[in-house]
Parts: C-alpha cells; sequence; structure tokens
C-alpha cells in the first residue's frame, strides 16, 4: 500500500498526492468539501499522485465542477492515464428517480390499510378458488393423491402430537391451579372439574392447537411453496402437466382438516388430565372423583362445540400458509416475508374466528 | 505494481474432500495485467479452487499469495483489507434479491468506506454506465432483470470497490452468442480501461480465443498445461487435446 492520499491548497493551486484508492480516498470526501477554494483560476496538480482509481477520480471531478459552477477555472496537471480515469468518472448519467419517494405518515397509513383490504379480498378470492377446484375434483376422486396426503399427515399431524400433549397439559394444570385458589376463597372447589370443561374442551384446548398449528405448519406451508414458486417448481409442475392444486395444496389441506380434529380431542384430554392431577394434589381427590365430578351432558356439549371449530381453524390456517407462499416473488427475502405474514396471519384469523363462534354460541343459547 | 509481476501466486495447493484429492500440489501464477483463462473438465477443481482464492475454503495445505501477502491462515481483518482488491463475479449473479440494483452495488461502498451517500451512489452509476447499462435500471430489483442484465449489474458490484483483481465464474454461461460475445469484449474492454488483472473460469471457446493472454488446463489436481490458447489447442497432452478436440465438435454442431 502506498502513502496516504493527502491534498494541500497554497493560494492559487491545489496539489494531490498520495494514493487516491479506495478504501483510503473516502477519509478525504468531507475535507474536500470543506476546501475554501480560491476565485478565479486553480492549478491542480496531480503528478505526485501514486494511484488512482474511480473513486478517486469521481472526487477530483466533483471538486473541478464546483469550481467551474463558481465561475472559476481549472487547469489539470495529470498523467495521460489519470486524465482518462478523469473523464471516465465524469460520466454519470441520472435515472429520473433513484429512490422512492418517502412517503408521509397519513399516506403510510391509507397505503397499508387499503393493503390489508385488499388481503383480505385476495384471501376469500383464494378460498373460492379452491372450492371451486375441490368441488371440481368430487366428481373425479380418481385425481386423488393418498401418499401425499399421508405424508403431509404426518408432518403436520403425528408430529404434533408432543407438543400439543405437553403444552396442553401444562396449560391445564395452570389453570386448574388458579381456578381452585379463586374457588378456595368460596368453598367451591368441588366445582373445578365443571369449570375446567369449559375451559379445556371448549375454549382453550381448540384454540391451542390452532395457534401451535398455524405456527408450525402455516410457516412450513407458506415457506416450502415459496421456495417452489422461486425455484421456478411449480411452473415445471404446470408444465408436467401436473396439477400444483393436486400435488400440494389439496392433500396439504385434506391433511390438516383431518388431523387438527384429533389433535383437539387430544389437547382437551391432556388438559383435563392436568387438571386432574392438580385436583389430587391440592383436593386430594383421586381421579375417579374427578371423574364422577364431570356433569356428563355438559362435557359432551362442550366437547362437541369445540371440536366443531378445528375443522375451521384448519382450513383457514392451511388456505392462508399456501397462500402466502404461491404469492413470493422476490428471492429469498421474500419467502421469510411471506412465512412471517402467514404465521401472522394464521393465528390472528383463528383468534378472530373463535370469538366469532363464541358469539354465534352465546346468541344460540348454547 | 509492474506488468509481469505475478498478483497471484499458488504454490503446492492441496484441497481434500475426505480421500479424494481435488488439488494436488498445485501450483499457480496469474501475471499483472493479464487475462487468464482456467478450463478443466467437470470435476477438476476450478470452482474449488476460486473458492480457495476467495479465501472462502482454506486448504489443507500450500500457499496462496496475493500482492505478495500470505491468504492461508491470515487474519479476518488482513482477509478483509484483501478482500477489497478483489473484485468477484459469481456464476449466477449473486446479487441480494432484497435490495434493488443501486443499493445492491452501494452496500460494499456503505459497509467498508464513509463515502457520503450521494457520492457512493455517482460511483455505482458511474460501474453501471462501464458495465453497459441504462441508468434506469438502478432502481429495479433483481428478479426484474433478464440474465444478460444479472451478469451486468454483477459485474458492476464487483468493480465497485475498484478492484485490482478480477475474477470470473463463467461469467458468459446462459447468455446467448450475442449477448456472451459482447459481454468478453466488455470484460477486455473494462481490464485494459482499469489495468485489471483478470482470472475467468470458462467452458466458452469463443471468449477462451477473443479474450484471454493465456490459458492453463487443470486436470489431475495439476495445471497439466498452461499458454496462449493457440499453442494450448495444439497440445500434445492426450486430456487437453481431446478436450478442445471435444468443445470444437460441439461448437460445429451448434
Amino acid at each position: 500500500m502506498g502513502a496516504p492520499a493527502t491534498v494541500q491548497l497554497e493560494g492559487q493551486s491545489l496539489t494531490c498526492a498520495g494514493e487516491w484508492r479506495l478504501p483510503g480516498v473516502a477519509a478525504l470526501e468531507a475535507r474536500l468539501e470543506q476546501l475554501s477554494l480560491p476565485r478565479g483560476r486553480l492549478e491542480i496538480s496531480g503528478e505526485a499522485l501514486e494511484g488512482l482509481d474511480v473513486a478517486g477520480a469521481r472526487l477530483l471531478h466533483r471538486l473541478v465542477s464546483r469550481v467551474e459552477a463558481a465561475g472559476g477555472e481549472v487547469n489539470l496537471h495529470l498523467c495521460e492515464e489519470h486524465r482518462r480515469l478523469l473523464e471516465l468518472a465524469a460520466r454519470v448519467r441520472r435515472p429520473e428517480r433513484l429512490h422512492e419517494p418517502r412517503e408521509s405518515f397519513l399516506s403510510e397509513v391509507g397505503r397499508v390499510s387499503w393493503e390489508h383490504w385488499w388481503e383480505f379480498r385476495g384471501f376469500l378470492g383464494f378460498l373460492g378458488e379452491v372450492v371451486a377446484e375441490f368441488a371440481r375434483r368430487l366428481l373425479r376422486p380418481s385425481t386423488a393423491r393418498p401418499r401425499r396426503f399421508l405424508n403431509e399427515l404426518e408432518q403436520g399431524g403425528v408430529r404434533a402430537v408432543p407438543i400439543v400433549a405437553v403444552l396442553s397439559f401444562l396449560v391445564g394444570l395452570v389453570i386448574a391451579y388458579q381456578l381452585s385458589t379463586a374457588l378456595d376463597t368460596y368453598g367451591a372447589t368441588v366445582f373445578l372439574p365443571e369449570l375446567l370443561t369449559t375451559t379445556m374442551l371448549r375454549e382453550l384446548g381448540p384454540l391451542i392447537v390452532a395457534i401451535l398449528v398455524a405456527g408450525r405448519t402455516a410457516s412450513s406451508y407458506a415457506a416450502e411453496l415459496g421456495t417452489m414458486k422461486i425455484n421456478e417448481e411449480i411452473d415445471a409442475l404446470r408444465t408436467l402437466g401436473i396439477s400444483p392444486f393436486d400435488m400440494l395444496i389439496l392433500p396439504k389441506l385434506l391433511a390438516l382438516i383431518f388431523a387438527l380434529p384429533l389433535l383437539t380431542v387430544l389437547a382437551g384430554l391432556s388438559g383435563m388430565l392436568g387438571g386432574a392431577l392438580v385436583n389430587w394434589a391440592v383436593h386430594e381427590q383421586g381421579v375417579t372423583a374427578f371423574l364422577q365430578r364431570l356433569p356428563e351432558g355438559m362435557s359432551y356439549r362442550h366437547f362437541w362445540l369445540g371440536l366443531v371449530k378445528a375443522p375451521v381453524f384448519a382450513a383457514v390456517i392451511a388456505l392462508i400458509g399456501c397462500r402466502q407462499g404461491l404469492r413470493v416473488k422476490r428471492g429469498a427475502g421474500g419467502v421469510g416475508q411471506a412465512t412471517t405474514r402467514a404465521v401472522v396471519q394464521a393465528i390472528f384469523a383463528v383468534i378472530v374466528i373463535n370469538a366469532v363462534f363464541s358469539i354465534i354460541y352465546n346468541l344460540q343459547g348454547l | 505494481m509492474a506488468a509481469g509481476e505475478s498478483v497471484i501466486r499458488v504454490r503446492g495447493l492441496v484441497n481434500r474432500f475426505g480421500q479424494h484429492r481435488v488439488h494436488d500440489g498445485l501450483d499457480l501464477d496469474v501475471f499483472s495485467g493479464e487475462i487468464l483463462g482456467l478450463v478443466g473438465g467437470s470435476g477438476a477443481g476450478k470452482t474449488v479452487l476460486l473458492r480457495t482464492l476467495l479465501a472462502l475454503r482454506q486448504p489443507q495445505a500450500g500457499s496462496i499469495r496475493f500482492f505478495g501477502e500470505e491468504l492461508v491462515g491470515a487474519s479476518e481483518a488482513r482477509l478483509r483489507a484483501l478482500r477489497q482488491r478483489i473484485g468477484m463475479l459469481f456464476q449466477g449473479g449473486a446479487l441480494f434479491g432484497g435490495l434493488n440494483v443501486i443499493d445492491n452495488l452501494t452496500l460494499p461502498l456503505r459497509e467498508h468506506t464513509d463515502l457520503s451517500s450521494a457520492v457512493a451512489e455517482e460511483l455505482a452509476l458511474i460501474k453501471l454506465e462501464m458495465a453497459g447499462l441504462e441508468p434506469e435500471v438502478a432502481c429495479l430489483y433483481p428478479n426484474e432483470l433478464s440474465g444478460g442484465m444479472i451478469k451486468r449489474v454483477a459485474l458492476a458490484r464487483a468493480l465497485i470497490m475498484d478492484p485490482e483483481v478480477l475474477i470470473l465464474d463463467e461469467p458468459t454461461a446462459g447468455l446467448d452468442p450475442v449477448n456472451a460475445a459482447a459481454f468478453d469484449a466488455l470484460i477486455v474492454e473494462l481490464s485494459r480501461l482499469l489495468g485489471l488483472t483478470v482470472l475467468m473460469v470458462t467452458h466458452d471457446l469463443d471468449a477462451l480465443w477473443q479474450s484471454t493472454d493465456r490459458v492453463v488446463y487443470l486436470g489431475q489436481g495439476r495445471v497439466l498445461e498452461q499458454g496462449p490458447i493457440d499453442t494450448l489447442s495444439q497440445s500434445q497432452i492426450p486430456a487437453v487435446s481431446r478436450y478442445f478436440a471435444d468443445r470444437r465438435s460441439r461448437e460445429r454442431m451448434n
């Protein structure tokens, strides 16, 4: 490496020396900007330059144009090679706009709301498409792909069993503890099993499963389909005469619709098990006593009301995951964004739909 | 650096994958100001050699000197300084998909220098112009570019730090013959203009004839033969002559 880049101004003459190359020359920019250039003619001598690259030449060019813009004149003393570089560095053609103009807060709010609205409409459109395609498939069952279906069932359903069981057990345990503290105050601990059935079977069980599956599976659907999209694998399927809908979307959708109710049953059971454990540890009542306390008709009703929600959650989660995956456009970063969007939207949709169910159940007096 | 001095000097390079020796005592010199073509059959270790030269891979043995400075076992800080003097054009372009063209180009400038963004952008626009692109592509994203444009943007990015050495991995692969010939001409023009030393891996006979000063044939883990393309294509070594005969007949068929 040569000497560092320097510049020296004496009266009407400016001397450039050292190595005007990246990265060292970058430090010179601020110094050049601060130079108070003399009026009239400026002699720039660059004979002492040890090296010049395009970046250095561009800085020199900016200096020259500054003098000329102020009405001055420049006399350059450069070797032939450096003069050529300077000419090269003078050629900047600017596009009409280089960056997107920064938008105001208000217009951003407007744009984002508009985008969310279109996102919702897009989802409805996708839902319609899928239903139409699915209806057509019902007439031709031979297009079904049982192997893909089983494969998806294993990925999205069977492999989720341990985490669903453990987490809902823990949630049941925590809820039972909290309930029994509150019930103790009124001496009403006998109602613990009954309250547990409402919370675990009807509300929390389906919700925990749906949120877990939204995090696990919606993301994996979006990432899988998104990667396939940018690798042109989806187009490849089409050109091979294989419908991506049959091959990818339908098995995922059906597998999840099949798996989620089963997982919900599992979550309900292991949540109740957690509750029964607390009941035994805190109130010293055995599992048989716990079961006897379960109001028979009531818990069946809660069980079914909870279970009805599961296939709806499943369909929404699968559709959101697939749709976000298929929408990926921009490279690897796009896959990441699609995955995030899929999880956020799926969890959001699950909670909203759960609320809608609650309202409907209430209105129907269930 | 005076012409004729060796900019890259590889001695006794050994690269092993398990039992398989990709390079077995490879010696290579790239001289200042030349355009060196690197050829060899598939699996001859061309890409591994490039990766080793770029310090993306540590060799099992041997020495690699850039500008007289040892690369093997160098510290991260030394490597970073060295890497700014080397520009690399990856085969697929390796543009960052999340950034538009101008940000792809200015990224190294923003990372490694204190240049103001105005100057950084001007430098990027100069490089785009050099690479033969319209300034309007600056705000496009890589997925909006054609294959030829991606190569040109990647070349502009390889040149952004004003490197002294340019390494190209199959620069014309995937381009149509007209675009490929134009790209070869561009590389020759830029290397003369900026005084670059160029090392390029290529299978393109046209590129070898048009642009290289010297060609190195890689085989059996070593340099089997080297020289100007006209002597190399007349080589008596069976592997080398077979390579060129094969390529020629294939090009004739096309």
